[in-house]
């Protein structure tokens, strides 16, 4: 075979320097990127699994947000149902007081007197607000839930869910309905003490204790299941942080380059590219008519 | 015997001969690096001999021919190899775009999806709050706008192609009457004993050029002429005579015919090889299959929410049943695709955030509905993906496409320079080789010239006498 050095050698070193060049060229630019797969073709089976991540990236930081904002209406609404629990804390020792049959008229009007002033603070403490809306109103939030007497419920009985994981939603209200109606009537059962008390009969009154105790653990058991959906957040927050933290690895995986591998690459490249460059001054220099 | 005067004739011819020869060397020289030339060849023979006296005696040389080194095997093969390297090199700018538009960037279609769904879970904890359903309208109108603009840059690549083979194909016309016309003069030089090598290695050379543009069959008729046929048979230069493409404008694609004498043809891709079928291929082919995958992803996710808005009961800040969120138009044509231009007729029906139902029951913290949106990001909505598993889909096949591509490219392009290397191997100019022949040939003219000499002074001896 005959090597014709204008047309075969170089053309060959011609191809070889330009795909040479064009390799480093898009090594220095994934160095200095960062990424390895900038466009579907660098990796077309990677991609199914780059944009997955991403998606579950946004997907896991709005479940997090999301957690956190039950836990944040949740310690609003925990806030008013400690001062319930503790006017009716309050309720139990004046029924108590008022039981004592060595108690004057008197007396009973001044813990009557109480108990009016708990029955209002109670219904203020049913119409709290965060921010412009009410906390125990299920879905009318924007309207105020308690007012008449005896007190009626405007609100709904229903809860406001918020997705915290993929198909799981927790309630982040407490609804009135729940807190101060059924099964107990916190209302109803403030204003039988206040009767009590004004009728002057301590039976009457040593007989609320029972109703009293029971709206007590009504709102108890509202409390400690509020306080376990908070707990619960805690970890579902600390789920999704560590899921985050694993599907951003796997999202690296596929997508960042390696610089170490891609720096050593570069490295044979360059070398690769300077013989090719030598060799190609070598070869114009050998020529028969240099010894004629 | 012979006498001297024909001892001078035989000197002379040995002149001519080196002479010749050393003008075939410096023409090669001199066209070293021309392209498709082929190495030349003197092809010295010995002149008839003569007989006198009994004797049969050698007359000198002559160079009867000047030969063209070639090889016709290699020429079909780079004919074939030209058409499939044309189809691939012309597919790879507008593949790249397509991938290019279907990006897979934080900025892609995909990261918009994701933002439409995260704002209904947004709304879903203040379904009442103005700023949050202002943002799900918002993120609702980016992803029209995405869907527009990737419809609107596929039908950009369409033009650019549209542009290309416009601008291909009076090249093509040209080469091709040229073809036809070299047909003719190589026939009519050889016809009268003439050598037509240069006429031949630009023949070859223009040949190759069809080939890669259309694809093209080649065959040689009895006169020595280049007979070249599309790859579905119709004829593009018979003989002295050449065949002409045309393009019109339909419906917005340029599309391509050939006429041949007084007969018009239609042609479709699948007709051509070379650039125009990498062309034709992508825009008639790829194109249309991306077109339809996006448009069909836009069809199902404005439908899907907009069905659940209306087929769940939602109800709007003014206690009104809710309406659609997305607008399309349905396509023209009644046996398309529903999905037909939907990525270019996709908008937001609602400009007013209070017409926008986060829940069923007009209520102010009602968010079921915004649940409910939120989850169809999760439903298997398109042949068992999700939108945004559909959207990879699409990208990974924009991908494929490309580095298959690039893999074929650079395959064919290998296959070419060494068929290149194997043709300049036969017909390439070797410099070195050259300045060899021309010492061979300069002293043979230096011997033939002192040959001449001596029969000089045997003659002016003779005079003498």
């Amino acid at each position: 075979m005959i090597i014709t050095r204008d047309a075969t050698t170089y053309n060959a070193l011609q191809s070889n320097l330009s795909r040479t060049s064009t390799a480093l060229n898009q090594l220095y630019l994934k160095a200095s990127s960062g990424v390895e797969v900038s466009s579907a073709s660098d990796n077309p089976a990677a991609v199914g699994s780059i944009l997955g991540c991403r998606s579950d990236i946004v997907k896991g930081e709005r479940y997090v947000e999301n957690c956190k904002h039950v836990q944040d209406t949740l310690s609003s609404s925990e806030v008013s149902m400690d001062s319930i629990e503790r006017l009716l804390t309050r309720a139990k020792e004046i029924a108590i007081n008022g039981a004592n049959d060595s108690l004057s008229e008197a007396d009973r009007a001044t813990l009557a007197d109480e108990v009016s002033q708990l029955q209002q603070e109670l219904l203020d403490l049913a119409n709290a607000k965060s921010g412009n809306t009410y906390l125990f109103a299920g879905y009318n939030d924007q309207t105020q839930p308690f007012s008449g007497s005896p007190v009626t419920y405007n609100g709904t009985a229903d809860h406001q869910m918020i997705e915290i994981s993929p198909g799981t939603t927790v309630a982040k209200n407490i609804t009135g309905e729940e807190l101060f109606m059924s099964p107990v009537n916190l209302f109803t059962t403030l204003e039988d003490l206040h009767t009590a008390l004004t009728s002057g009969d301590s039976a009457t009154v040593s007989a609320m204790l029972t109703p009293l105790e029971d709206a007590a653990e009504q709102v108890r058991g509202q409390l400690s299941s509020l306080g376990n959906t908070s707990a619960r957040m805690d970890d579902m927050i600390s789920l999704h942080e560590n899921s985050l933290l694993l599907v951003k690895s796997t999202l690296s995986r596929h997508q960042d380059a390696d610089l170490t591998e891609v720096l050593s690459e570069i490295a044979k490249m360059e070398t690769s590219l300077q013989a090719t460059m030598q060799v190609t001054a070598r070869v114009s220099s050998l020529s028969l008519m240099d010894y004629l | 015997m012979a006498g001297l005067i024909t001892s001078l004739h035989t000197g002379a011819s040995g002149l001519y001969t080196s002479q010749t020869a050393v003008q075939v060397t410096g023409n090669n020289i001199a066209n070293a690096s021309t392209a498709g030339y082929s190495r030349q060849v003197a092809s010295i023979v010995s002149t008839t001999p003569l007989t006198s006296g009994g004797l049969t005696y050698g007359s000198g040389s002559a160079v009867d021919a000047i030969d063209r080194a070639g090889d016709s095997f290699i020429v079909q093969q780079l004919v074939a190899q030209s058409a499939a390297y044309g189809a691939y090199q012309a597919a790879s700018t507008p593949l790249a775009d397509i991938e290019r538009i279907i990006d897979i960037g934080d900025s892609g279609l995909a990261g918009d999806i994701d933002s439409f769904f995260d704002a209904w879970e947004e709304l879903s904890t203040n379904p009442s709050g103005t700023a949050e359903r202002q943002q799900v309208l918002q993120e609702a109108g980016n992803l029209a706008d995405h869907f527009h603009q990737i419809d609107q840059q596929l039908t950009e690549v369409v033009y650019g192609i549209n542009t290309s083979i416009e601008s291909t194909v009076p090249d093509l016309n040209n080469q091709l009457s040229q073809i036809a016309t070299l047909n003719q003069s190589i026939m009519q030089t050889e016809l009268v004993g003439g050598d037509a090598n240069t006429l031949r290695d630009q023949r070859d050379l223009l040949v190759q050029q069809v080939s890669e543009t259309c694809g093209a069959t080649i065959s040689t008729d009895g006169n020595g002429m280049v007979c070249l046929q599309l790859q579905n048979g119709l004829p593009l230069v018979t003989g002295n005579v050449a065949s002409s493409f045309a393009t019109t404008k339909v419906d917005g694609l340029t599309q391509i015919s050939l006429t041949s004498g007084t007969t018009s043809y239609a042609l479709a891709h699948d007709d051509f090889s070379g650039t125009l079928g990498g062309l034709l291929t992508t825009r008639d082919v790829t194109i249309p299959q991306f077109q339809n995958d996006i448009d069909r992803l836009a069809y199902t996710l404005a439908t899907d929410v907009n069905t659940l808005i209306t087929t769940s009961g939602g109800i709007d800040q003014n206690g009104d049943a809710a309406t659609d969120l997305f607008a399309l138009t349905a396509p023209a044509d009644p046996l398309a695709d529903a999905w037909d231009g939907a990525a270019a007729s996709i908008s937001v029906a609602i400009d007013n955030v209070a017409l926008l139902a986060a829940g069923t029951t007009g209520t102010t913290a009602d968010n079921s509905l915004c649940l409910s949106i939120a989850a169809l990001r999760d439903t298997t909505a398109i042949d068992g993906a999700t939108y945004g598993e559909e959207y990879a889909r699409i990208a990974a096949k924009a991908g494929l496409l490309v580095s298959n591509n690039e893999g074929r490219l650079t395959a064919s392009s290998d296959t070419l320079d060494e068929l290149s290397a194997k043709r300049d191997a036969i017909a390439g100019v070797s410099t070195d080789e050259e300045m060899i022949l021309l010492i061979q040939y300069q002293a043979g003219y230096q011997a033939a010239s002192n040959y001449l000499a001596t029969v000089k002074e045997m003659l002016d001896i003779l005079m003498q006498l």
